[in-house]
Order: structure tokens, then sequence, then C-alpha cells
């Protein structure tokens, strides 16, 4: 006779999936990491490098019944705490390419209740460059503001080493005189030196085709890559055409880092320092990473972004700062963080040391003006000003989205199994694609 | 041939005489003891499956026939179009035709050098043992280590190798683009072949001396004795061996993005294309494009394609492998 078994199977795997499901609550339950101590805290989505013991502690000091519990930002996690409605409090973000984006999905909270009842940011003292975050359901740029930006720079403005400029006999750029891109390939080329298959220097900054150096180009020119409502994409036009080819040129005649020639570092700004790359391009937020010790410091000069155009365009590509979720429970506290970390005591340091462009129109003048470097940053970053203006971004799409198509086919082009033309269509074929698919899920 | 399992001669042994009760008793409990433990044992991993395999297995099947791209509150259903998508895409059959033939060089030469070596290994030499462990020593390096390591001596403007090549006169190589890496790709994936030579030289240890002996006063050579005793005892580790290295080599992905010349979030979209293999592909789709739908339906296609693939590998290699113990007793 068979002896009766112990379990019953059945009974056995259905508790085994009351067991999967339990832990999968329980997992859902402690998916934002750390416990502060404090009865009230906030999940703060933010880079690493910018949580320091100093910060906590400042922020200990000021706000001691409010604790801060982080997370290294990554859009994947991001994406999966979105999903499962359990985004973090305060999220980091650029507002220039992605407020709209998350805007118009309704993942992001408006904050001018709270900008205009602050008493940390004065909402008629905010910068210009905060405009990025507002969204009228439309346009970006209008309408309330869905985030502040931390601080922020005019991105594609560039560094030069002029001690390689003078050896090539070339002129330095000053702050009224742009070089166009035809001429930063011609002196990339003058300033790139080869020893047997190796570069020991090149002469031109990173360059990657993206659909913001792209757009800044084309908007150089007069023109522009999308459609009014942004949900449509163009780079066949002659101008976006022209700006891709620019790309592959570079790409091609090898005179500075490029998609199919990345940096080692991962950027440009470790071989500038140590002076085998005679272009950096990051904006003036660079100012505070550069001290008087380092040799670079010399050579070292600000100059305004280049044109392909006739018009002087110098958009501010990211204007980094912070978001509010929707679904946060704790929107007052998680204000609290960002009026303290963009308006507040940080926010002042940061200017002080030149780490960026304040948000705030009066931290403007406690920007460095000591070093003979500091004052050239500073002048020419003033003098740039005037030619802000925001490059679109469409609400429809993840800018990665497009940089990614973009990059998708750009080895094929530099080795020549694609033209220009056909990697125009293909991009534009394939963003079209999703921006519709975008358009369809925002309900527009 | 059959054998008898150990499990069956403790049941021999332990078996009481017939029409006693208190024994019968003791039997059940007994029993229950051993089913309790059994389930306990396995439960971690039955649980594991359903929330970490079977739920996203499902999850993924709900959202290939979607359109959602990851972080939209809304999303509409789209049928089978997506399957439909990725099936008429070049770049899908481009980026599997790269993974394929990853796979079919790199499980040949895992399977037959982790053999060669294994045997080499298992030679009676002086220092034998400091030999398997600088074998072994690379296969507990983390991956993520050894790949960047390997990024490092293949760096065109700083790596060693380059160095030694300008030694000899030699111009630099740009490893890192064109065909050239994924010869590195196929480097850093044959740099663990030491787990694959601890498990054969398990497995040749493990081949009856007496045979071997018997086969040698009978008159056979090395070879014959290799061919006719050694490689059919170690055919059933061969056969697991060929199985775990293809699905292994089929989805592959970290070496990929790891040898990717770009850092971060830029590193997905400057996979060089002769590195653009099929879960590369994938996770572009996913995590550059945000199309969770034709990914989710890539991941679903290429599970079929994989559970084909094993499936045949188990026909196939079945009819040639030689087990110890029948298979169709086995387990009883």
């Amino acid at each position: 006779m068979r002896t009766p078994a112990p379990f019953s199977r059945r009974a056995f795997l259905g508790g085994m999936l009351t067991t999967a499901g339990m832990s999968t609550l329980a997992l859902a339950g402690c998916s934002t990491s750390s416990f502060s101590g404090k009865a009230r805290t906030i999940t703060v989505m933010t880079v690493s490098s910018e949580v320091t013991d100093e910060l906590l502690a400042a922020w200990e000091q000021s706000h001691p019944d409010i604790g801060l519990s982080f997370i290294n930002f990554d859009q994947v996690r991001l994406n999966s705490m979105i999903a499962a409605g359990n985004p973090p409090d305060v999220v980091r973000a650029t507002g220039a390419s992605q407020s709209a984006y998350y805007a118009a999905r309704g993942l992001s909270h408006p904050l001018d209740d709270y900008m205009k009842a602050s008493s940390v940011v004065s909402y008629d003292d905010l910068a210009v460059v905060n405009d990025v975050w507002r969204w009228d359901g439309k346009v970006q740029g209008q309408g309330p503001h869905y985030g502040m930006t931390k601080d922020w720079s005019q991105d594609f403005m560039y560094w030069i080493s002029t001690r390689m400029f003078e050896e090539a006999g070339l002129a330095i750029p000053t702050a009224g005189t742009p070089l166009t891109y035809d001429e930063l390939l011609e002196h990339g080329r003058a300033m790139t030196f080869r020893e047997g298959g190796r570069v020991t220097q090149y002469g031109l900054f990173n360059t990657t085709p993206s659909v913001a150096s792209i757009s800044q180009m084309v908007a150089t020119a007069g023109g522009t890559i999308y459609n009014d409502d942004l949900s449509v994409i163009d780079f066949t036009t002659p101008e976006a055409q022209r700006a891709m080819q620019w790309f592959v040129d570079v790409a091609k005649e090898q005179v500075g880092y490029t998609l199919v020639d990345v940096s080692p570092e991962g950027w440009d700004w470790p071989a500038f320092q140590a002076q085998r790359l005679a272009m950096d391009g990051a904006g003036y937020w660079m100012t505070g990473t550069i001290t008087p010790e380092d040799e670079v410091a010399q050579y070292a000069r600000l100059v305004p972004a280049p044109v392909m155009g006739d018009t002087r365009v110098s958009p501010a590509r990211a204007a980094t700062g912070f978001w509010i979720a929707e679904d946060s429970t704790m929107k007052d506290e998680a204000w609290q963080f960002i009026e303290w970390f963009c308006g507040g005591r940080p926010a002042a340091d940061r200017a002080k040391l030149g780490g960026g462009i304040p948000p705030i129109d009066s931290l403007y003048d406690s920007l460095p003006q000591e070093t003979a470097l500091q004052k050239q940053a500073y002048e020419t970053q003033m003098n740039e000003l005037q030619y802000l203006q925001a490059i679109p971004a469409s609400p429809f799409i993840d800018p990665t989205a497009i940089d990614a198509s973009l990059s998708d086919k750009f080895a094929r082009v530099v080795r020549g199994d694609m033209t220009v033309g056909q990697w125009a269509d293909a991009t534009t074929t394939s963003v079209n694609a999703l921006l519709a698919n975008g358009a369809s899920l925002v309900g527009m | 041939m059959t054998v008898l399992t150990s499990e069956q001669a403790t049941a021999q042994a332990a078996a009481p005489p017939q029409g006693t009760t208190a024994p019968k008793r003791r039997t059940s409990l007994a029993r229950r003891k051993e089913g309790r433990a059994f389930y306990g044992f396995i439960s971690p991993w039955l649980i594991g499956t359903v929330l970490l395999t079977l739920f996203p297995l499902v999850y993924a099947f709900a959202i290939s026939m979607t359109n959602w791209d990851g972080i939209s509150p809304s999303f509409s259903w789209v049928g089978l179009r997506n399957y439909g998508d990725v099936l008429t895409d070049p770049d899908t059959w481009a980026s599997l035709g790269r993974t394929g033939l990853l796979a079919l060089v790199v499980v040949p030469i895992t399977i037959v050098g982790s053999l060669l070596l294994a045997i080499l290994l298992n030679q009676k030499v002086r220092g034998r043992t400091w030999f398997r462990v600088f074998i072994y020593l690379p296969a507990i390096v983390p991956p993520v280590a050894a790949t960047l390591t390997w990024k490092l001596i293949f760096d065109r403007d700083t790596g060693a190798l380059n160095a030694f090549l300008a030694t000899l006169g030699i111009d630099a190589v740009d490893w890192f683009n064109g065909d050239a890496v994924f010869g590195v790709l196929i480097c850093v994936m044959l740099w663990g072949i030491g787990a694959g030579v601890i498990i054969n030289l398990a497995a040749l240890q493990d081949v009856s001396q007496e045979l071997l002996e018997a086969a040698t006063l009978d008159g056979a050579n090395a070879l014959q004795r290799f061919w006719h005793m050694t490689l059919p005892a170690i055919s059933p580790v061969m056969l697991f061996q060929t199985i775990t290295v293809t699905i292994g080599a089929l989805q592959t992905f970290v070496p990929a993005l790891l040898l990717s010349p770009a850092a971060g979030a830029a590193a997905i979209t400057a996979v060089p294309e002769a590195n653009q293999i099929y879960m590369i592909d994938v996770y572009a789709k996913y995590f550059a494009f945000s199309q969770y739908g034709p990914a989710s339906a890539m991941l679903w296609l290429f599970f079929l394609a994989i559970l084909v693939v094993t499936v045949l590998t188990f026909r196939i290699g079945g009819r040639t492998v030689f087990y110890a113990v029948d298979p169709s007793e086995e387990g009883r």
C-alpha cells in the first residue's frame, strides 16, 4: 500500500506561492534603501558625488527633524520605482532636456506655490534658466515650474589651451568672436599629433552627435529640427545634415575623441588637465575644478559657444536640478530639501567656488573673480548670457533615445557604409516612430 | 548497465520484516521527516524560481504585447505587433548572427580547451597544484575586474599590448574599433576557461583506474584508452558543459557592455557594431530607446530559441553520452 505523502504537493505549491507573494509585498515595502532614524525621511535620488559628509552635517543642523535617504541616480531604477508607484521624493534631472518629458506624463509636481511661499528662495530672484522647468501642457518655458535648477552653464562654451593655440600659430578666440564649427575642425586638425598610430595630442574637444548639439548648430543657422508641437523631428534639412556631416568629418579625421574613438577616461577633462588635449568641451562650471596650483590654470581660457551659421545661440544643455514626484507623500519636506540645496547655503557655497552659475540672480556676484583665470571665465560667461536661448526638447521622448538613434549608425557612416543623407533619413524615421508612440502614451 | 544506487541500497538494508507494525510507524515517521527536509531544502529555490524567473517571464510576456515605454503611466495593447516588428528588423537578425558566431567560436574552444588543460593538469608532475591554482585563478576574478583589465591591456594609446607591438616596430592597433573588438570579446570570454578545467579535472579523476589499468594490460595505448575509456566515462560531464557553455555564450552581455569604450549611461550606445550581440540589442531597446514592448518580445523569442537549442543538444548529445547508471532506472 502506498504510504500517504507527508505533505500534499498541491498544498506545498500553494504555500510556496503564498510565500512568494508575501515576499514580493515585503520587498516592495522595503525597496527604498536606508533608514535615517528620523520620523520623517525623504528619499533623494541624485549622484553620489554630490552627497558629502559636510552636506549631510549642514542639513542635519538646519533641518534636524527631516531625515535624508539617498539613492544613487540610476534611470532604470527610477523607472522601476515609478512603475511600482513608489518613486523617490526628490529626483535629479536635466531640466533643459527632461523636465517636459516628466511633466507631460504627470510624474512631477508643480512647485510654484512652494516657490512663492519660500523664505529661502525669492520667486522674483529666480534666474531665467529655471524657465526650462516650466510646462503649460504644450510649451516648455511657459506655465508652472516642475523643478528647480541647482546650477548651470552655457554648455556649448568650451575651454582652450592658449599654449597649444599659440604653438600652432592660431589666434585665440575672444568673448566677442566665437569660432565657427568649420574653424574648430581646422584648429583641431592643426593641434592633433600622432606617433606610430597613437595619438599623443588631440586638438578638438570630445564630440558626440546628439540632439542637443545638432539643435544648437541648426539654431545658429536660423533653423530648428522640430515641428511646432515637437511631435515630429527632421534631420534631413540641409542645416541638420550639415551639422551631422561635421560630426562625421571630425570622427573621420580623428582630431578629437568621438563615438568611434572614445576617451579612455570617459570624458575629456583629464586629458585637457594633463595637457594632451587642446580644447575641453565643458562650460563655466569647470572653473571650480581648476585650482591655481594646476599647471593648466596658466593656459586655460573659457571661450564662447561656436556657431555654424550667423546667429549666436548659447543654450544650457542640462540646467541640472531636482523635481518632486507627484506620488510623493512628503512633498513639503521634499521642497525643503530643494529650496535648501538649490537656493540655500549649498547653492551659495557652490557659487563661491565657481561650480556652475547659480539658479538665483542675486548669487551671481558670489562667483569667484580672484585669479586671472576666474576673472577671464567670469567676464566671458557674463558676456555670453545675452546669447542664452533654450533649444527645444520634446515631451514625447527621452532625449537619450534620440541620441541612441543618432549613435546607432554613426560608425557605419564614418566607415563609409552609409551616407550622411541615409543616416539622416534612418534617424528621422526611427525617432519619429518613437515620438508617435510617446505622443500616444501622453495622450496628445 | 544498471547499478544499485546508494538510496536503494539504504532502503533495502533498512527494510523491516513484513507483518510488523512498529517498524511501519517508524518508516512513516522517517518518511515524513524526509519529506519535510526535502521540501525545506528546495523551498528557497522554488520560491526564487517563482519570484525571479516565472513571474518576470509572465510579466515580460505581458509587456511584449504593449507599447509601454517603461515610465508612462499608460500603455496600449498591441497584440503580437512587436513580435512582427522585431522579426522583420534587420538589426535583430544581425545581432543574432553575431551572437551565433560568438557561440560557434567560444563553445568549442572552451569545451576542447578546458578538457586539454584538465588532461595536462591531471598528469603527475611536480608542482601541479600550483598549475591548477594558476589556471583556475582567472575564473574567480570578478568579470568586471577581468574585463576592465583587458580594456587597459588593449587600449590603443596607453595599452600594454600596443606598447609591446611598438617595441617590434608595429603601429598601434585600434582594438576597440571595427571588427578587432570582437576578438577582444572572445579573449575576455575565454579568460574564464578555468572553471571548465576544474569540472573536467574532477570528471577525469573519477574515471576508474582499474578499468584503465585493465585496458593497458590488454594492450591499449594512451590514445585508445582516452578515446574508448576516458571520453565515454566523462561524456555526461562534457554534455553538461556543452549545454551550460552554449547557453552562457548565447546570453553574453556583461563583457560586451564593459568593453564599450564609453562608461555609464553612454556605454550602451557606444558598443562597437561588431560587439552588438543579441543581449546588447535587447538592453539598448529597453534602456536607451525605451521600447519595452519590442525588447520584451525579443527576450521571449530568445528564450524560446535557447529552449530549442538546449533540447536539441540534449537529444543529439544524449545519443553519444555514456551513463554509468541507466538514466531510465535512476531516480525511480
